[in-house]
């Protein structure tokens, strides 16, 4: 005898994966807009460079001023937060309880009792869709919110902007000087000595000629600023400061040029302590 | 003969596949953007790749949903793509640019435009492999 089944055709995705999915969307969207951005600032602020050449042993670039040219707030940040908060609570307690019991309604109106034990299965997916639905629209209020609330935040960024654009240039141009620097300066006596002079060489590796250091740092004009290199009393360490070409701000920092406006990045380069104190006793 | 016609827009949608298509353009679409944009600070290749991404990526997931669901989701895919566009534009107007801007709108249009195209057409393909798999049972059976 044949049965006529009248069964519910089985679920395209099994609850495992949905819930598999899920959680990997979930950690992606805390990794592109929380975890990215906090790494990505960490570098912007600080730049640590692993140095090639075994005899410098740590070089690091720092930001001078950089803070200064940040723009201000128009809008107490506390304020959006509150809103943000409100919004959130509402949608937490309000909108979504609402939807559930709405979706627990329209479920609980069907005939038979087989059909409600059906409805049930069916309604647990809309809200496990739900809780993902709760956890975009947080994303969405805050930032709606932000957005609206305060509007000086687009200057603040756009401003920001233009100074990462030119900080990034001056960090390029640091990168390349410090380089070239770490590659030729720091020579034994029998490249030029004395660390006054750097070697340049044939493409076979000869040595070619002796040049000043002077032409690598000193009032060096690029695409995007000036290259000052400025070497310490003792020539132990040897500093070359990068100074931005636009005037961003009518802001008080001056900078080793005494020029106001102007954002400055420096890079310090420390011989190790062997090669020092070596040089030191000599 | 009964004719069974398929109806292209099926109502109410799925939520089931609108939660799903919008899981697999995060993972799909927003996660390898993010880091090719990261990788573009080192290799301007990156750049290039990204911007593509970001069109071909919502047509080629789109066309996944197409392919993959077993009943027809286009509205599903539609919704979940928008859905998807609209909370990266605002979420990404706060973080980067600090406000909504006309080009995110645009964006989104265009989303639209290449989602319903490609979910189309990759139900198009499914119809036409399942009518070509049906043809090769009845022959075989």
């Amino acid at each position: 005898m044949n049965e006529i089944t009248n069964k519910e055709p089985a679920p395209e995705f099994s609850s495992g994966y949905l819930r598999w999915l899920y959680s990997l969307t979930i950690v992606t969207l805390v990794f592109v807009f929380f975890i990215q951005p906090q790494v990505k600032s960490s570098f912007v602020n600080k730049i640590s460079i692993l140095t090639p050449a075994p005899f410098i042993a740590f070089t690091e670039i720092e930001n001078y001023g950089i803070e200064e040219f940040r723009g201000t707030q128009t809008h107490p940040i506390a304020s959006n937060k509150r809103i943000t908060a409100l919004i959130s609570l509402l949608i937490f307690l309000v909108f979504a309880p609402t939807i559930a019991l709405f979706l627990s309604k329209k479920f609980a109106n069907e005939k038979s009792l087989e059909q409600e034990k059906l409805s049930i299965v069916k309604a647990l997916q809309p809200s496990v869709f739900l809780i993902g639905l709760v956890f975009v629209a947080i994303i969405f209020i805050a930032t709606v919110g932000q957005s609206f609330l305060a509007p000086s935040v687009f200057t603040k960024m756009k401003y920001d902007n233009a100074i990462d654009q030119e900080r990034s240039m001056l960090v390029m141009d640091l990168v390349d000087v410090y380089s070239q620097i770490v590659q030729y300066y720091y020579q034994t006596e029998e490249f030029g000595g004395e660390k006054k002079n750097i070697v340049q060489r044939n493409k076979d590796g000869s040595v070619q000629s002796f040049v000043s250091l002077h032409v690598f740092g000193v009032n060096e004009k690029r695409e995007f600023g000036t290259l000052l290199l400025e070497r310490s009393a003792s020539d132990s360490m040897i500093t070359v400061y990068a100074i931005g070409n636009s005037v961003l701000t009518n802001n008080s920092y001056k900078n080793i040029n005494n020029e106001t406006g102007k954002i400055q990045y420096a890079i310090a380069i420390r011989p190790a302590i062997p090669s020092y104190t070596l040089r030191k006793f000599n | 003969m009964d004719t069974i016609q398929k109806q292209w827009i099926t109502f109410p949608p799925d939520w089931t596949w609108i939660s799903v298509g919008f899981c697999y353009f995060v993972i799909g679409h927003l996660f390898p953007i993010s880091i090719m944009n990261w990788m573009s600070r080192s290799f301007s290749f990156f750049q290039t790749l990204s911007s593509a991404w970001a069109f071909g990526g919502l047509a080629v997931i789109a066309f996944i949903i197409g392919l993959k669901s077993k009943n027809i989701a286009v509205l599903e895919a539609i919704i979940a793509c928008l859905l998807y566009t609209l909370v990266m534009n605002v979420a990404m107007a706060n973080m980067w640019t600090g406000s909504l801007r006309l080009t995110g709108l645009l964006w989104m249009i265009v989303a639209f435009v290449t989602s319903t195209i490609s979910v189309t057409i990759g139900e198009i393909v499914q119809s036409v492999n399942e009518k070509r798999l049906g043809r090769k049972n009845s022959v075989t059976g």
